[in-house]
């Protein structure tokens, strides 16, 4: 979860974030469509992983996120 | 596109591209349209807007690639040497990264001069659009 907050902190430029497993793209104010697919490109690259379109449809929040990448890392 | 694969352009930077450059966006500054304030300033003759070669960026972007349902996303150039009206410059973009679950592809770029030196160079990357 700290390694996901800080790829937040950096792509959405705000240090100050607060990013929690139930936060939702509403809830921060840098969190538009563009930032989206920032933020998912970042995290594919921080984690070495690939998401695919189906799953990232599917999340609801950050902690789906973070799941996802937990799967792929195999330390869920 | 895949992760590796390389493209290229020749893009001839004309007098009529640097003239209408400097008239679209008001930038009439000496370097750029004036030999002996150039000379001045170490440069054998005036030098050309870098950001002409952000508009064969373009170029090659909107018509160069095997998509055409594109848009950029950011891009980032570096200047490494000034280059001048009438020289041919070939830009080499090699996929580094592509996000298939968000349709981004990330570049590496060059330009290369006719005498083979890297005049700028930077990434940029693309989103790949659907159709509705």
């Amino acid at each position: 979860m700290n390694q996901v907050v800080d790829i937040f902190k950096d792509v959405l430029d705000n240090e100050t974030l607060a990013i929690r497993r139930e936060t939702v793209a509403a809830d921060v104010e840098e969190w538009d469509s563009l930032n989206h697919i920032q933020l998912i490109v970042a995290t594919e690259k921080h984690f070495k992983i690939k998401f695919n379109s189906a799953e990232i449809q599917k999340w609801r929040n950050v902690g789906d996120m973070c799941d996802a990448i937990a799967v792929r890392k195999g330390t869920e | 596109m895949k992760e590796g694969e390389r493209f290229t352009a020749l893009f001839e930077i004309s007098p009529e591209i640097v003239v209408a450059f400097g008239c679209l966006f008001q930038d009439q500054n000496p370097m750029h349209i004036n030999d002996a304030f150039a000379k001045k300033h170490g440069f054998p003759k005036k030098i050309v807007y870098g950001n002409i070669l952000n508009g064969f960026l373009s170029a090659f972007i909107g018509e160069r690639l095997p998509v055409k349902s594109v848009l950029i996303h950011w891009q980032k150039i570096f200047y490494c040497k000034p280059v001048f009206c009438g020289d041919t410059v070939r830009l080499e973009a090699t996929v580094e990264n592509v996000s298939e679950s968000v349709g981004a592809v990330q570049f590496q770029y060059r330009f290369i001069s006719s005498d083979g030196q890297v005049v700028a160079k930077g990434h940029f990357q693309i989103g790949l659009l659907l159709e509705k």
